[in-house]
């Protein structure tokens, strides 16, 4: 049994956990991957993953995806600490920065998906308690209405305005201390 | 696009739609409040402000004993209070939510049509005065008397 948190790291490595979709596709990925999720990671440690585990909630389409991130930000966590011990300060910083832009230039191509999948992958994160996903997600979606009217954001996300101009009129007022 | 025709971003609980507008500058929340009532409504709510709080200023909620007598008010007024310390007083670097409460309450009194009665500003000095003298007296000295002057000079 690998203890929670950073307890035997090669065990953890080895070990392999079975993640099931919604629509029952199987997917075999190692604890370190499957354990960037937060849910998982307590599920594991309480010993209840035997047989699979499965998650009603999300589909083979996104979990395929899901795991494609944890894979990348696991392995990159993995080089970093693996790195950590074997290279001089410098070199730790020059493979720092080089893993850190790989994973930059990954996240970037990884958001760009159609905004169905984008919010797909944000309920997918919410529920597996993957913090990095969701903060990755969310700011994409903040991202696309930033600098945007209300009229904008609404065609945008085929959103009704059931607001009354009085009440709009209102809202700006009561938020106007932000821009003073 | 399919999304277009079903609205994706309704599918998202309100702690999400939270999520994705505390990723934004303040700048843009009055645009995103003016969608619709669901969105406006968020921003009525302490959710909002409590999550913008916890990733704007991590160690603010840490203080126990709140001194003075100014309110401290709900999540929204604290984080006005927060923002206002950080963005308009000039201070050592370290944001004081004291300060930007004291900034809003003399803001407030002195925009009043009526001039307040004069024993609650003085009454609010007194007390803050009294509060810097329980802790590091230059960090707070400087930016107590910025505060009140600047409240003084811009809205009078």
């Amino acid at each position: 049994m690998a203890s929670a948190g950073s307890g035997d790291e090669k065990a953890a490595a080895a070990a392999m956990i079975t993640l099931i979709s919604s629509d029952n596709e199987k997917f075999e990925v190692t604890e370190a991957t499957a354990t960037l999720s937060q849910t998982i990671r307590h599920m594991i440690e309480d010993g209840c993953t035997d047989g699979g585990v499965p998650l009603p909630n999300v589909t083979s389409k996104i979990l395929a995806r899901v795991i494609e991130y944890c894979k990348k930000h696991a392995t990159a966590a993995a080089g970093e600490e693996g790195s950590s011990s074997s290279f001089s300060d410098a070199a730790f910083l020059e493979v720092d920065r080089a893993f850190l832009e790989e994973l930059e230039e990954f996240d970037d191509a990884f958001l760009e998906v159609d905004r169905a999948t984008l919010f797909d992958l944000i309920l997918a994160a919410n529920y597996l308690d993957i913090k990095g996903l969701l903060n990755l997600t969310c700011q994409k979606v903040a991202d696309s209405v930033k600098g945007k009217t209300p009229e904008q954001i609404r065609e945008m996300y085929n959103i009704v305005n059931d607001l009354t101009p009085e009440e709009e009129a209102e809202i700006r007022r009561e938020t106007q201390w932000a821009f003073e | 696009m399919t999304d277009r025709s079903d609205g994706p971003i309704g599918r998202l609980p309100e702690h999400l739609l939270v999520e994705i507008f505390t990723h934004l500058p303040v700048c843009e929340w009055v645009q995103v409040a003016c969608v619709n009532k669901q969105w406006a409504n968020i921003f009525q709510g302490d959710c909002l402000w409590q999550t913008a709080i916890a990733r704007n200023w991590p160690s603010a909620g840490l203080r126990k004993r709140w001194p003075g007598p100014i309110p401290r008010g709900s999540a929204r007024r604290r984080f006005q209070a927060l923002y206002v310390s950080e963005n308009f007083v000039p201070s050592g670097g370290e944001i004081d939510e004291l300060v930007g409460h004291t900034y809003l309450y003399l803001k407030e009194q002195l925009e009043r049509p009526a001039m307040p009665p004069s024993s609650i500003l003085h009454g609010t000095i007194i007390g803050l005065l009294s509060y810097s003298m329980a802790v590091p007296v230059e960090s707070l000295e400087n930016t107590y008397f910025s505060v009140f002057i600047r409240s003084v000079h811009c809205l009078w």
